[in-house]
């Protein structure tokens, strides 16, 4: 069966004049009848672009089709897509029949005909009999039904969901979702569900789109997604992971942990890599039988498993067992060939653009750097402090384009103001097995990618040092 | 003897009774007797039978109908502009709409007439006007407070319910936003619409020398004939606790909001 596409979006720029989120040149098909759902912490833009389906929010740039026809500036009540919002916003003046009717009234049905409406869809939620409760009497999960039964009862060809279990508790929750689950097949049209809880995500959808920071991270099957991910913020995003950088030293053969594992997916010999293993398929064993031998640090019980952190030198490797280990035990570690999942390790994360004043310095908003400009400019020399080229004449480098960029493990961080090229806030921290992995974020919203043995907190200020010799420049032509 | 938190609310009682039970009394004792001190309901009677009396009650309910009409339909867009958040500077413009509060009325209202008659030549030519605009001018802080109160607590998710629902502007403004502000309505149309049924200093000032109820009570009294200047207060009571019951009757509907009041 040809599989057609309900909403594409094509290029979209959202963008606020006093914020610093937004979108960039965002691509997204979503295909008909799917349960999709993007996924992601709040401020990654997700509910941007959920109120952009639904016209509460109109692009800066590119397009919104709807069947192949721009819909990005058609007004909400002109697009046949319904919404549940997160607090329900049913109308606190109304009984639940006339919240219900609303919709359908205003599209002049004949009186029997919505009151056919109102009765099915009351049964399809499981509230029959409420049509003259007031919305106030209703317990949180019954008015979400409601807000539920009052978008449905348009049949539209998408139904929104924007976080609409966030208000519940986790029983009801669970509930809900298998309920939800259960209306999208029963009504078989297109649901697009916003997110920021993976558990939710993994249980009822499709497809899922993981994004962060207005960009998507991945887009693929629950399954894909958790078993696949394409980068560490995925794999740490989407459920528990162990994240650990190391190389790949053969044909399927790869080293981290400073151990060598076999493993079926494989990489080409010699690259950097990040393997990810989920904890429960890290099997710990006697002393011996293993990979290697690690002690348990703590052990935890969790009501299914315990949870256990195993040293093992400078590494802590995170696994689940049915039995309950003592911290000092020693255990064996195996890891299979077929749980370990590679990703190529990302060296290209700190890449900045500045442009070279008279002075020879390189400006960048975060700050300035001072390279040998005489490796920037083969050939040239520097002599009494004017560049000169192979021609012996002044060089004019006011306004070149020069790349920074350095290796995130060459960077250090520092709880001392000004101590490094540039201060910011620690935005996200990503256990990698034996360091961490930290974004900082600077005022000039820039991310750099850090990798320190230390432990920091998100949200603390630190400093970002990377010695001279370690940043690489290079002249954009 | 030991202190309690009753006795905080002694000086509250004391004053209470001092200053709006004894008056009351008073003007209802004066209402129902004659002037040798007897019950009677002929003023009652009088006043319904007088016709003057019952053209100014008329008259001021005109003025006052209109008046809050007016203030309604001005101090309605303003508050939902300045609440949501949609002009810069919201705090401030809210503020130079709320400060004229702050001064004495009759200056301001002097202010007025001047610009009043600048523009029209001469006051006396249009009194009725005039009387609507310097009570409008008076009486529009009371009716943007109250709005604004209720609309900047207004959930802004459920005008983009009904706005995804199908509502075209007109209809979410109808069904949406006029229920959920209802409150607030509901107390300035009580702030405004009363005292403007008897602010004859209004009047006065805009030499409109036609009575409304204010002047026609302030006339028995300064021709101290306590009687009938009480009945018709006591009337206007009744008027006013009318009012305030429908009102409330009406804001009990809409439980969302809230308002002065």
């Amino acid at each position: 069966m040809e599989q057609t596409n309900i909403i594409e979006f094509k290029h979209i720029h959202k963008s606020y004049d006093n914020s610093v989120f937004g979108i960039e040149d965002f691509n997204l098909e979503i295909p008909k009848g799917a349960f999709v759902t993007l996924l992601g912490p709040s401020g990654c833009g997700k509910t941007t672009l959920l109120r952009m389906i639904g016209g509460f929010e109109i692009p800066t740039g590119g397009e919104i089709l709807l069947h192949g026809k721009n819909i990005g500036e058609l007004p909400p009540n002109k697009r046949p897509i319904n919404t549940v919002f997160q607090k329900y916003a049913l109308f606190p003046y109304m009984n639940i029949y006339d919240n219900i009717a609303f919709g359908l009234r205003l599209k002049k049905l004949p009186k029997e005909e919505i009151e056919a409406k109102v009765k099915r869809v009351l049964k399809l939620v499981d509230l029959e009999g409420f049509e003259k409760r007031k919305v106030s009497t209703l317990s949180g999960g019954q008015q979400q039904r409601i807000a539920i039964a009052r978008a449905i009862v348009n049949e539209p060809e998408i139904l929104l969901l924007d976080e609409p279990l966030g208000a519940l508790d986790y029983k009801m929750r669970r509930e809900m979702q298998l309920e939800l689950k259960r209306m999208h097949e029963e009504l078989g049209i297109t649901f697009i569900y916003v997110t920021h809880d993976q558990e939710e995500a993994l249980t009822m959808s499709d497809l899922i789109v993981v994004m962060d920071d207005g960009l998507i991270m991945q887009v693929g099957s629950p399954e894909d997604i958790y078993k696949r991910p394409k980068n560490a913020y995925v794999a740490d995003f989407i459920g528990e992971s162990n994240i650990f950088t190391g190389f790949m030293t053969g044909e399927h053969e790869v080293t981290f942990c400073d151990t060598r594992f076999s493993c079926e997916e494989s990489l080409e010999v010699g690259t950097k890599i990040d393997a990810v293993v989920r904890p429960e398929n890290v099997r710990l064993g006697a002393a011996g039988t293993g990979n290697f031998d690690g002690e348990i640090l703590t052990s935890v019980f969790k009501g299914t498993f315990y949870e256990n952190q195993v040293q093992y030198g400078k590494f802590e490797i995170e696994a689940r067992s049915d039995r309950m280990y003592q911290s000092g035990d020693v255990v064996g570690v195996t890891i299979a060939s077929d749980v370990i999942h590679l990703m190529a390790y990302d060296m290209s994360k700190n890449h900045y653009q500045g442009v070279m004043n008279s002075e020879y310095q390189v400006v960048f908003e975060d700050a300035t750097f001072t390279p040998d400009v005489t490796k920037l400019f083969p050939g040239s020399v520097l002599s009494e402090g004017v560049l000169l080229g192979r021609d012996k004449k002044k060089v004019a480098v006011d306004g070149v384009k020069v790349s920074i960029a350095f290796d995130s493990s060459d960077a250090d961080l520092s709880d001392e103001p000004n101590t490094g090229i540039v201060n910011g806030y620690i935005a996200s921290i990503i256990y990698k097995g034996d360091h961490y992995s930290y974004t900082v974020r600077s005022e000039n919203d820039w991310d750099y990618y850090v990798n320190d043995d230390d432990l920091w907190n998100v949200g603390d200020y630190v400093s970002v040092i990377v010695p001279a010799d370690k940043i690489m420049y290079q002249v954009i032509r | 003897m030991a202190f309690t938190r009753k006795q905080l609310g002694i000086p509250y009682a004391l004053f209470l009774l001092l200053f709006v039970v004894l008056p009351l009394l008073v003007v209802f004792y004066y209402a129902f007797t004659n002037g040798s001190g007897q019950f009677t309901t002929e003023n009652f009677v009088q006043f319904f039978t007088n016709q003057k009396a019952i053209g100014t009650l008329v008259y001021s309910a005109v003025i006052a109908l209109i008046t809050t009409a007016l203030c309604l339909l001005i101090a309605y867009p303003c508050a939902y502009f300045l609440a949501k958040g949609r002009i810069p500077h919201g705090a401030a413009w809210l503020l130079i709409l709320v400060l004229p509060m702050w001064i004495n009325f009759t200056l301001r209202l002097t202010a007025m007439k001047e610009i009043l008659s600048f523009l029209e030549g001469n006051l006396a030519f249009h009194p009725f006007l005039n009387t609507i605009i310097g009570m409008t001018y008076d009486f529009l802080p009371f009716m943007i407070l109250p709005l604004y109160n209720t609309m900047e607590k207004m959930d802004h998710q459920l005008i983009d319910a009904a706005r995804d629902l199908g509502a075209s502007d007109a209809v979410v403004i109808w069904r949406v936003m006029i229920p959920l502000s209802m409150p607030g309505i509901v107390s300035g149309v009580t702030m405004v619409f009363l005292p403007a049924m008897t602010n004859y200093v209004v009047l006065d000032m805009m030499y409109n020398s036609t009575y409304i109820m204010g002047s026609l009570i302030g006339s028995y009294f300064s021709a101290y004939n306590w009687h009938d200047g009480s009945m018709i207060s006591t009337v206007l009571l009744l008027l006013i606790g009318l009012m305030s019951w429908i009102s409330k009757k009406a804001g009990a509907d809409s439980e969302e909001g809230g308002a002065i009041l």
